[in-house]
């Protein structure tokens, strides 16, 4: 089923002469099933915007929207609601860290399922079950989530929204601000949940080198539209004048092959996805 | 001008865990330094001790031989200019001018002077454009951007950057390094906090800390090549040192290529 846009335009401000479109013209089809989508683009070129939508957050000024089946359109009846869609798209805003309100970690992950209307004891098997695949164990179900690091704070914010059991994961720059040892730790996760939970993952993010590493599709967005919708080997490899025009940076190992080619003449194949890649082929040729 | 750390240590509250377990370093005049480290190992911390924000518990702060504590602030923050890694939190006007200018308006500089001063900061950063626009309406990295302009117009001896280019564009943030190495070549002291290894290279010295410590204070390029030291630490290599180190490891013998990845590790 997954997300499928077709025409999609949003405006903050649709009634407004000249108005300008966060949206504009969106096709788009996301599968609900082992996606690992980077959504990248300058500030304000309408990732947030459209991620959004896949969540119902916000609804197409024009164009229609369907996730799992379901249009998004405006409520109309007071017991409509997007619960549905919530089930099946997790958004995980960029400081989910603060989201986090109950007394204990067990109390804030079992707060969704609860609202879905599980019973508590389901409702505290799920939560379980959510904390387990973020790797947070039981010593921690009693803790206040306020005296957690702010990495585990993280990770206990994402078991919040796994306990919805959604299809599909969108994270909004979830590594900004992070060191680099947790973020590791968080993209392995999510390298997990992709491949061995068969989860679609879908990343905002201005950090290349995620987008090269781990994304099998990129979704370049400028002003509004889908400038690019390809793999990262496209987009870095054979356009880099878009890369330029859309200010952002090279994956560093695109840039150490450059180099590397520039000052010795040995070309290194750019579809390596890391620097160990890089130094086994690099060993292995020698 | 001078910033000692005496054995300064820091906890939020009685009973809590110390965030600065007994810091020490001296910083002289026209240095440019980074702080790296895990998330909560205190660089933040260090930073809003500095300026004042927060007082130690144990240990003092001087710069040159003024104490930083709370009767002599008004001194202090003439010499010291902070840059935030969330740049809301530091707007207090309607406009992207007033905004600037209010830093000036604090130490009472003369009109004239300030609308010099207010246009070069602009400038600096490249926000001509949007010098009335309210600092809510603009994206996270000309937020940045205008915060940066507000410590340059105030001109003090020592800035601190703390995750300051973490919400700023390739474009923005190649500016704003030029902005810094300006900044170095008028001898200012410079402490960048920093996530970003690439950054951290820039600088001359790197402190590491680790939950509440220092682990290592020395010569940047040295530090960053310290795989062992920075694995424990829970940070990472720059990349061009972290293939470097991996190819050295596999006893790999091109020299050619084991220099240009040194070169670019260098490069500034």
């Amino acid at each position: 089923m997954g997300i499928s846009l077709k025409e999609v335009s949003f405006s903050y401000n649709p009634k407004r002469k000249g108005t300008v479109y966060a949206l504009h013209n969106i096709n788009l089809e996301i599968t609900d099933k082992d996606e690992f989508i980077a959504i990248i683009g300058e500030t304000g070129s309408g990732k947030s915007t459209l991620a959004s939508i896949f969540n119902a957050l916000k609804i197409p000024t024009s164009g229609e929207a369907y996730v799992s089946g379901i249009k998004i359109k405006k409520i109309r009846k007071r017991r409509e609601n997007y619960n549905n869609i919530r089930k099946h798209v997790g958004l995980v805003f960029q400081m989910s860290d603060y989201q986090l309100f109950e007394n204990t970690v067990i109390d804030d992950v079992m707060f969704a399922p609860l609202n879905f209307s599980k019973t508590k004891e389901e409702a505290r098997e799920i939560a379980k079950h959510s904390l387990e695949l973020v790797h947070i164990d039981e010593s921690f179900y009693e803790k206040s989530p306020f005296l957690l690091s702010g990495g585990e704070k993280k990770l206990v914010s994402i078991a919040g929204i796994l306990a919805m059991e959604p299809d599909i994961l969108i994270f909004d720059e979830p590594t900004a601000g992070i060191d680099p040892s947790t973020k590791k730790k968080l993209l392995k996760l999510f390298k997990e949940f992709n491949e061995v939970h068969h989860k679609s993952i879908i990343i905002i993010t201005h950090d290349m080198n995620i987008v090269n590493s781990y994304a099998k599709r990129v979704i370049l967005m400028k002003k509004g539209r889908i400038a690019l919708d390809s793999t990262p080997y496209e987009l870095f490899k054979e356009n880099s004048d878009i890369v330029k025009d859309s200010n952002i940076d090279l994956p560093d190992t695109y840039t150490l092959i450059d180099f590397i080619e520039e000052k010795t003449g040995i070309k290194i194949d750019k579809h390596l996805k890391n620097l160990d890649e890089i130094a086994e082929v690099l060993t292995y040729e020698s | 001008m001078k910033i000692v750390f005496d054995n300064v240590k820091f906890k939020y509250e009685e009973g809590n865990r110390e965030i600065l377990k007994g810091i020490s370093f001296t910083i002289g005049t026209g240095e440019w330094v980074s702080i790296i480290g895990h998330n909560g190992s205190g660089k933040s911390t260090l930073a809003k001790l500095l300026i004042g924000l927060l007082s130690p518990i144990e240990g003092a702060i001087y710069l040159d031989d003024i104490e930083v504590k709370e009767e002599n602030l008004y001194d202090i923050r003439k010499h010291i200019g902070i840059v935030f890694q969330n740049p809301d939190n530091q707007f207090v006007s309607t406009s992207v001018e007033d905004d600037i200018a209010f830093g000036l308006e604090n130490i009472s500089t003369p009109r004239d002077e300030m609308i010099i001063k207010v246009n070069d900061a602009i400038k600096a950063v490249s926000m001509e454009d949007y010098r009335y626009e309210m600092p809510s309406n603009l994206s996270g990295g000309q937020k940045q951007r205008v915060a940066i302009a507000g410590i340059l117009a105030i001109n003090p001896d020592i800035y601190i950057l703390d995750e300051a280019t973490s919400m700023l564009d390739p474009k923005g943030r190649e500016d704003f390094i030029k902005i810094v190495k300006t900044l170095k070549e008028a001898g200012k002291t410079i402490i960048m906090i920093t996530h970003d290894m690439d950054e951290a290279l820039l600088t001359d010295r790197c402190i590491v800390l680790k939950e509440g410590e220092i682990v290592r204070d020395g010569k940047t390029i040295d530090v960053l090549n310290d795989y062992d030291l920075l694995k424990s630490s829970r940070l990472e290599m720059p990349s061009a040192l972290y293939l470097y180190h991996q190819l050295k490891k596999k006893n790999y013998g091109n020299k050619e290529v084991l220099n240009a990845l040194w070169e670019l590790a260098l490069k500034k």
